[in-house]
């Protein structure tokens, strides 16, 4: 290490400064150099006086007024509990509602939200009820209806003239007096009597008539499924 | 330990305690005031940075990284409104050098003051002002922290964000000068 170098060191004289090589170069240089060896020892001796300052320690003269001061500031400055984003908006919440006006619209909007969801949740639980006792009870045999019409059948059950007329011009073809409208499913009687081979089986009983003459006799034979329930314990249904 | 409570004291500063607020005041004022003094050469304009500090503190605690130590945190807020101070007294005119008396100044100053005999703060204080007070702003700042407040090179580096090498160079033209000037003020030789 040569003057120039050392200079650029001697300066660091405090522990940490320098690095284990740096240092051991150094005091080589200034063990064989007397100006470096001076110059270090003005600086050795600087660090002393400089500790001296560092032992004096400044001391606040009221450390209680300071702090009382610190917090008064704090509590004037700065609003309390604004940490986090839900807390500033609660607390932004809050400040809106110093408005009258918004007070009493938000009350009346919490008061129709709560009882929509109590309304709501009361109408769940009965459903949730209901399906229950449902659920508990044994399972009900299925209903299987077989109906069968015959013309006669018809013929007694139907008051209207149109049809009793059609039906009279049906008389030729009683041998097909035989023929029955079967269902196997328990639906309406409008549904049974409408379907394409209801239909057709009432084409056959009553050749030439027209599809509204059908739709009368089916729309007539739907009004009076009573009669047809209770006629059929005597003729042609069962 | 130290360190837990430090942390549970400051989750609950986080929380908004008051109390642990004034805990946390107290436990660190001094260390913030002793900083801020020997920046600036005034106890007066220290406790208000030291008051500026904590304010900023309370205000600023969910930036606070737990990873660093919160003297150094501390230590930074204090620095940059020291700093701050500083420059707005330079504006104004309030220099705080040598030559010129400022604010908390002695009007009277000695001219040549034995180190060893330095006791007070009043003392420090012009110690410092007489030693320091016209280095530029960084070699100033840097003396203070490691030779004044013996901090180490890394906890200056994290409060002044210079870097190791800046630091390094900004001391040793810091302790030069300040040799220049104790050799013929204070009579601080080599030869002890």
């Amino acid at each position: 290490m040569n003057c120039a170098e050392a200079k650029r060191l001697i300066a660091f004289t405090r522990k940490g400064e320098m690095g284990p090589a740096e240092e051991y170069q150094l005091a080589e240089h200034v063990r064989t150099c007397p100006a470096c060896q001076a110059e270090r020892a003005a600086f050795l001796n600087q660090d002393r006086a400089v500790e001296k300052l560092r032992s004096i320690v400044p001391t606040l003269k009221n450390p209680e007024a300071n702090v009382q001061a610190i917090l008064r500031r704090v509590r004037e400055e700065v609003p309390p509990q604004r940490q986090g984003v839900v807390s500033a908006l609660v607390d932004r919440l809050i400040g809106a509602l110093e408005v009258p006006g918004l007070r009493y619209a938000l009350a009346v909007f919490v008061t129709v939200m709560v009882t929509g969801f109590v309304i709501q949740q009361v109408t769940i639980l009965r459903s949730v009820s209901a399906l229950e006792a449902r659920l508990a009870k044994p399972e009900a045999p299925r209903i299987r209806l077989a109906y069968a019409v015959t013309p006669g059948a018809v013929e007694h059950l139907t008051r209207s003239e149109e049809i009793r007329a059609m039906l009279e011009k049906a008389g030729a073809n009683q041998e097909l007096g035989s023929e029955r409208l079967h269902a196997t499913r328990a639906g309406s009687i409008a549904d049974l009597l409408n379907s394409p081979e209801s239909r057709w089986v009432l084409h056959t009983l009553l050749p030439g008539t027209r599809e509204r003459g059908i739709d009368s006799l089916v729309n007539e034979l739907s009004r009076n499924v009573r009669l047809v329930l209770t006629y059929s314990k005597g003729d042609g249904v069962r | 330990m130290q360190m837990e409570k430090n942390q549970d004291i400051l989750a609950r500063v986080s929380r908004g305690d008051m109390t642990a607020f004034g805990e946390l005041v107290r436990t660190y004022q001094s260390y913030a005031y002793r900083l801020a003094v020997r920046i600036l050469c005034s106890e007066t304009e220290a406790e208000d940075v030291v008051q500026e500090a904590f304010v900023r503190v309370w205000r600023n605690l969910d930036r606070y990284n737990p990873e660093v130590l919160f003297t150094t945190w501390l230590y930074r807020i204090v620095t940059n409104l020291c700093l701050d101070r500083l420059r707005a007294m330079k504006r104004h005119g309030v220099i705080l050098n040598r030559r010129t008396s400022a604010v908390d100044a002695n009007p009277d100053p000695p001219s040549a003051v034995d180190i060893e005999k330095a006791v007070s703060t009043s003392d420090l204080i012009r110690l410092i002002r007489t030693m320091a007070g016209d280095l530029p702003e960084t070699q100033r700042l840097v003396f203070t922290l490691r030779d004044l407040q013996d901090l180490s090179i890394d906890e200056v580096r994290q409060i002044t964000g210079l870097s190791e090498a800046s630091i390094k160079t900004n001391l040793h033209y810091a302790r030069r000068t300040l040799r220049e000037r104790m050799k013929c003020e204070y009579g601080v030789e080599g030869n002890p």
